[in-house]
Formats: C-alpha cells, sequence, structure tokens
C-alpha cells in the first residue's frame, strides 16, 4: 500500500492494475456531521434532567473529546483504507490494527449502486455499494468517494466486467469519466403530478410509529401530567358545552378521529412518496435499466437485464380501475437494504408498463379472460375447517361469558369473503413461454415468469388437500422473498402434474 | 403419487410409490435413530417426572413413565417404516423428482439444468447404516438445496456424475 496514491491523482496506467485510492477526505467531515446530532442530543438530555444551568461543566468538554476521537479514529481508518480496481477484481483493504483484505471478482458484482444522502449532496460526496449477491450481507461499501469517482468505478467495473479495459481513460481519467458514460435512452419518467398521484396511493400510518418512538424517547420534554387523565377530565369539566353533546359527541369524536387517521395516512403517502421517487427516471443503458430517484436522498440503481428473473405487475382495486399498475423487477440483488425487489415504475400507464417490459422481453400478452382459476375450494374450504373452533368458542363464550360473544359466528362469513374476494383474483396461465399468476384482491399482483428462468417445481399437498385431490405448485425462482415463494394454490391434481409437465418441457 | 395405501404396501416393488426408486435400507435405520434421539429427551422427562411424583406419593411408580415409554417404543418400531416408506425418487433424463412426506405430501422436480452444484454427504450415523446423502443446489430461493437422503455412496457418487455432465452455466 503505497502512500503516494492520492484521491484526484490521474491514473497513470492504461493497463488492467490500478494504484490503490483512498477515499474521499472530506468523508471523514461527514462522518463527523453525522455522528454530531446524537452528540448534541445527550447534551440536551442531561441539560434537561439536570437543569440547563447546572450542565457540570466536564459535560461540553467530554463532548468536544468525543468529536476528537471520532475524527481520530476516522482518520486512521481513513489512512489505513485503501481500495483498487485489480486486473479482474476490485480489492479493498481496511482495518486499524487488524487487517483485513478482501477481493471481489468483478464477475461477481451484480450492481453498484450510488446512494447520496442530502448533507453528502452538499459535499459532493457518495456511497457506493457493490452488490454481490449473496445473500444482502454487507457486500463491500466505499463509505464516500467524490461522486465523480463513484460514477467513475461503476463505469469501469462495469467495462471490466464485460471484458473492456478503458485505455483511453488515462489521459482523463478523473473528471473525463462522468461525460463519456453513455447516457442511456429514457424508457420511463414521473413528472411531479405522477409522483404526487402516486402518493395518494401510498396511503402509510407509518408517521404514528414515528411519533410514538419519538415521544418515548423525548417524554422529557413533555410535562409529566400530559398523560394524566385527571389533567384532562379537570381541565374538559369546566366546557358545559361538552357535557350537553352526550352520545352524539362519542360518534363525532370517533368520526373526526377515522377522518384525521385518514388526512394522516394520505400526507404521509404523498410525503413518502415524493421523498423517494421525485425525479423518477428509469434509462436502458448498454447492459440494463438504470434508475435514479429521490428528493433530499439520491439513488442510482443499475439493473442488468440479465439478472432479471421476473416481472411483477402490482395494482389495487382503485387504482385498476383508474387504470394505474406499478412495475417491479424481480432479481439477483437486492433494491437498497429493504426492498427486495426492483421498483421500475411506481405509478404508471399500460402502454407505459408494455414499454418497459419491452427492454428485458417479457411481454404482457395474456387477457385476463383467457387465464384460468383455481378451485372453489379456495375459499370454500378454510371457512368450514374454521367453523366448528369459531361455534365452539362463541358457544362457551356466551354461556360463560359476555353474550355479545356470540358476534364471533361473523368470523366464518367474513373469512369467507375475504377468501371469496382473493380467489376471484386469483387466476394463472401459460403462454408463449412465459408463466402468468395472479393474485390478491387487495394487493393484485400479476407476476410473469419465463420459464427458463423456473428453478424447480414442487406439488405440495396437506392432509386436506389430498382429500380433495388438489395440490399447491411451488416454483423455484432466482432472488425475491424466500418467505412467499410463487404458488398457485388449490390445482386439481391432474392438472397440476400437466403444468408442471409444461413448465419444465420448455425449460 | 395417488395410490391407495394397499399399493404403497407392496413395499420395495419396482413400482414403489408409483414407479418411483425408493431408498436404500439403511436409511430406514437413519430414520430410526434420527427418532430415538428426539424421543430421548421426553423419555428422560417422563422418568424424571414419574419418580419426583412417586417419591412425593402422588403416583406409584410407573404410571407416567409406562405409557411415555411404551409411546416412544411404539414411535421407534413403527414410524420409520411409514417415513422411510414415502420417500422416493426418479433419476430422469434431464431431471431428479423426489418425492416425501404422507400427511403433507412434497413431489419436487428440478432440472438439471438449472443446478448451481450438488454435495454428497455423510453424517457419523449416515456412516454406520451405509447410506448418503445427495443435496443439490439450486437458484431459487425457494428450494435452495434439495435433499436426497438414503443412497448407497456409489450411487450417490454416480448421480453426482451424471448431473455434472448436464450442468450448464447459463445463470451467470
Amino acid at each position: 500500500m503505497a502512500d503516494a496514491a492520492a484521491i484526484g491523482q490521474p491514473s497513470a496506467l492504461t493497463g488492467a492494475e490500478e494504484p490503490p485510492r483512498r477515499l474521499h477526505p472530506l468523508g471523514l467531515l461527514l462522518r463527523l456531521l453525522l455522528a454530531l446530532p446524537q452528540l448534541i442530543f445527550a447534551y440536551i438530555a442531561i441539560g434537561f434532567s439536570k437543569g440547563l444551568s447546572s450542565v457540570p461543566e466536564f459535560v461540553p468538554a467530554l463532548i468536544a473529546l468525543a468529536c476528537i476521537a471520532i475524527l481520530g479514529m476516522g482518520w486512521l481508518a481513513w489512512r489505513r483504507f485503501s481500495y483498487r480496481l485489480g486486473e479482474d477484481e476490485l480489492r479493498i483493504e481496511s482495518g486499524i490494527l487488524s487487517r483485513n483484505a478482501r477481493s471481489i471478482p468483478y464477475a461477481r458484482i451484480q450492481d453498484v449502486n450510488i446512494e447520496q444522502k442530502p448533507l453528502s449532496r452538499l459535499l459532493g460526496l457518495a456511497l457506493v455499494r457493490l452488490e454481490t449477491g449473496s445473500g444482502g450481507g454487507e457486500d463491500g461499501e466505499l463509505r464516500y468517494v467524490s461522486l465523480d469517482e463513484a460514477e467513475r468505478l461503476r463505469e469501469q467495473i462495469r467495462r471490466r466486467k464485460s471484458g473492456v479495459i478503458l485505455a483511453s481513460t488515462a489521459p482523463d481519467a478523473e473528471a473525463g469519466a462522468s461525460p463519456q458514460e453513455q447516457e442511456g435512452h429514457l424508457v420511463f419518467a414521473m413528472d411531479l403530478r405522477r409522483v404526487l398521484t402516486a402518493g395518494l396511493f401510498n396511503f402509510s400510518l407509518a408517521i404514528l410509529a414515528v411519533i410514538g418512538a419519538a415521544i418515548q424517547n423525548l417524554d422529557f420534554l413533555i410535562p409529566d401530567t400530559f398523560f394524566d387523565p385527571r389533567r384532562w377530565i379537570a381541565v374538559m369539566s369546566g366546557q358545559q358545552w361538552l357535557l350537553q353533546l352526550g352520545v352524539w359527541s362519542q360518534i363525532l369524536g370517533f368520526v373526526a378521529l377515522l377522518v384525521s387517521l385518514v388526512i394522516i395516512g394520505i400526507f404521509t403517502g404523498v410525503l413518502r412518496t415524493l421523498l423517494r421517487d421525485y425525479g423518477f427516471r428509469l434509462e436502458r443503458t448498454e447492459t440494463g435499466f438504470r434508475r435514479r430517484r429521490g428528493l433530499l436522498t439520491l439513488t442510482d440503481v443499475s439493473l442488468p437485464l440479465k439478472r432479471i428473473q421476473a416481472a411483477m405487475i402490482v395494482t389495487g382495486p382503485v387504482r385498476r380501475a383508474l387504470g394505474w399498475w406499478s412495475l417491479k423487477f424481480q432479481s439477483l440483488a437486492r433494491d437498497g437494504k429493504n426492498e427486495t425487489n426492483h421498483l421500475a415504475a411506481t405509478l404508471a400507464r399500460r402502454d407505459e408498463i408494455d414499454a418497459i417490459l419491452a427492454e428485458p422481453g417479457i411481454p404482457w400478452a395474456v387477457n385476463d379472460g383467457d387465464m384460468l382459476r383455481i378451485d372453489p375450494a379456495y375459499w370454500r374450504i378454510p371457512p368450514l375447517l374454521i367453523a366448528p373452533f369459531v361455534l365452539l368458542g362463541a358457544l362457551l363464550g356466551t354461556t360463560y361469558g359476555d353474550g355479545r360473544l356470540i358476534l364471533l359466528v361473523l368470523l366464518i362469513p367474513l373469512v369467507a369473503l375475504i377468501l371469496f374476494l382473493g380467489w376471484r383474483y386469483c387466476r394463472y396461465a401459460l403462454d408463449h413461454g412465459q408463466l402468468y399468476v395472479r393474485q390478491g384482491f387487495w394487493q393484485q399482483r400479476l407476476t410473469i415468469l419465463p420459464l427458463a428462468k423456473v428453478q424447480s417445481v414442487d406439488l405440495k399437498s396437506g392432509p386436506v388437500d389430498r382429500l380433495l385431490g388438489l395440490c399447491n405448485v411451488v416454483m423455484g425462482v432466482a432472488g425475491g422473498s424466500g418467505i412467499s415463494p410463487l404458488t398457485i394454490h388449490c390445482m386439481k391434481q391432474a392438472d397440476a402434474l400437466a403444468l408442471r409437465e409444461d413448465l419444465l418441457g420448455r425449460g | 403419487m395417488n395410490d391407495p395405501d394397499s399399493a404403497i404396501e407392496s413395499l420395495v416393488s419396482p413400482s414403489h410409490n408409483g414407479g418411483l426408486t425408493p431408498t436404500e435400507h439403511g436409511h430406514r435405520n437413519v430414520i430410526r435413530i434420527a427418532t430415538a434421539l428426539a424421543m430421548l429427551p421426553f423419555a428422560i422427562a417422563a422418568v424424571i417426572v414419574d419418580l419426583a411424583l412417586a417419591e412425593q406419593g402422588h403416583i406409584r411408580t410407573g404410571m407416567v413413565m409406562v405409557p411415555v415409554l411404551l409411546f416412544c417404543l411404539l414411535a421407534i418400531v413403527a414410524l420409520p417404516r411409514r417415513k422411510w416408506r414415502r420417500w422416493g425418487y426418479d433419476m430422469g433424463e434431464d431431471r431428479l423428482r423426489i418425492v416425501r412426506g404422507y400427511l403433507f405430501h412434497t413431489d419436487t422436480i428440478v432440472p438439471f439444468a438449472r443446478l448451481q452444484h450438488i454435495d454428497v454427504a455423510r453424517g457419523p450415523v449416515e456412516r454406520a447404516c451405509g447410506v448418503a446423502r445427495l443435496i443439490v443446489h439450486t437458484a431459487g430461493t425457494h428450494n435452495a438445496t434439495v435433499t436426497l437422503p438414503g443412497l448407497t455412496p456409489e450411487t450417490a457418487e454416480a448421480m453426482r456424475e451424471t448431473m455434472r455432465a448436464h450442468i450448464r452455466r447459463d445463470m451467470d
């Protein structure tokens, strides 16, 4: 590891090996800034518990010391961290005392994702995340290089992966890289209006959880009596008009609660979608898709076409009636930290979906009418199975407890109704080398799976299924969630066997 | 797979479980030992509870122990055969089919072309019983590994060789 190699020094080599490089030094500042809120928070917390004037004098000193420690350790780590583009692998060396040298072969790098949070945007820095698809762990992260360097890295890795070493980068290795990168043509984009519309369908009450958590953490800011009902009773009892409202006030209060929940939910949905999807652009590059989006946190994700396993078109009852769909791709890599599938369009018209699907060649070419239904046992049997238990529960409840427990019986038709709605939307079809599976009522999801991507097929049947001569067909597909594999429920055994032959026969 | 029980009853005939190849007899012993190991904690617990209760005079010695131990014995004697009978596999031209389970029946087919890699594994119990396990890895998140236990080591290795010839690198 040579000390000479510094950021910004153009690569003198035209060959495969590059000298080792360091991360951007401003990353240190960024790390400090990111740690600062916690320190300030600790200060405030101590301040409030002791009274601001009586904060012990050593506390500010302690915080200053913490800042210095963060900077010092960060600087050491920065000194001891280097990465280099080797001939056929990316090498990352790190560790202050115990050294760790990791080599990631280009052939194994699935995606190079670039993320810019608001602060890093201010400083012109970017986080580069290398996806190797090794079970979603921490594969390789370059915590803060300059944006230009990030884009250069992605370009270089992509070229080295396909075996082309860009020899001509030598004169303008640093700055010239990003203009050189060929801009793909735009496949899909969302304007502000579309993003806001998408937000309306993204109803979310997550904010309540956030507020709850905030209250829990900040409760030293809230007066002790705030949660004491006696205080509120005392306040309210002075208001004569409230007492006169009686039962209506309860109903009114409930309606007001519902309305405010709906408003909060819609508002949160719009806000979240705006933050995430602002400036959504999906481009077609040489090897696949490139998606950029974000209002404050910018993300830049590439998805090679070769990695796409299946397409998922998701809608809901309202969106469907208005002609909106969203599109996701199931791929070997993950989309960010929490998403398993790659979002390709949040809210799009049918023709826009078709245009995106044309790129990987997974056409949506089946009419709903041509798709086959599954056996009605799907919704008829489970209510019958739970019926004895529910009836028994209701009976015991009414005999020994409250008479209103008889309402438990309503569970049976409710379950039947929910399953029936689900059953009506559950359909499948096998057409032109693709399997279409549609399921769900509230989240209607159509999965389009090219048969070449079927890794294994299970026929599964439990005791009840066997009695009825039914079985479930479970497809093994790479990527996606392991918890709920693609399944066609409740097929007649003969149909299932025939379907499996068709699935594997052409694969 | 929809055979009436009587047809499956004729165990080791070639038409076992609807034309599937049964696993080796050694596999039955592996299942038996596994069942015995699973029953061991219950048996020990039953003995301890029995002795403790008898000590305090609540019950007579054996009132808990005997039924539990009898149940364990029954499970060890009768269950493995039934479990083993539900296993079957079929080595096709280009695919491996593995069938298992009765109450919860699973019938898996893995095309050779989609295999990632193959393991042949033997644990101490399996070695004692003279069998080996074939583990095929697919790229799928569901069925990432499919295990076929109860093969002779020779069969397992022969199967591995056959499959290896089929593996194409079309995934990457």
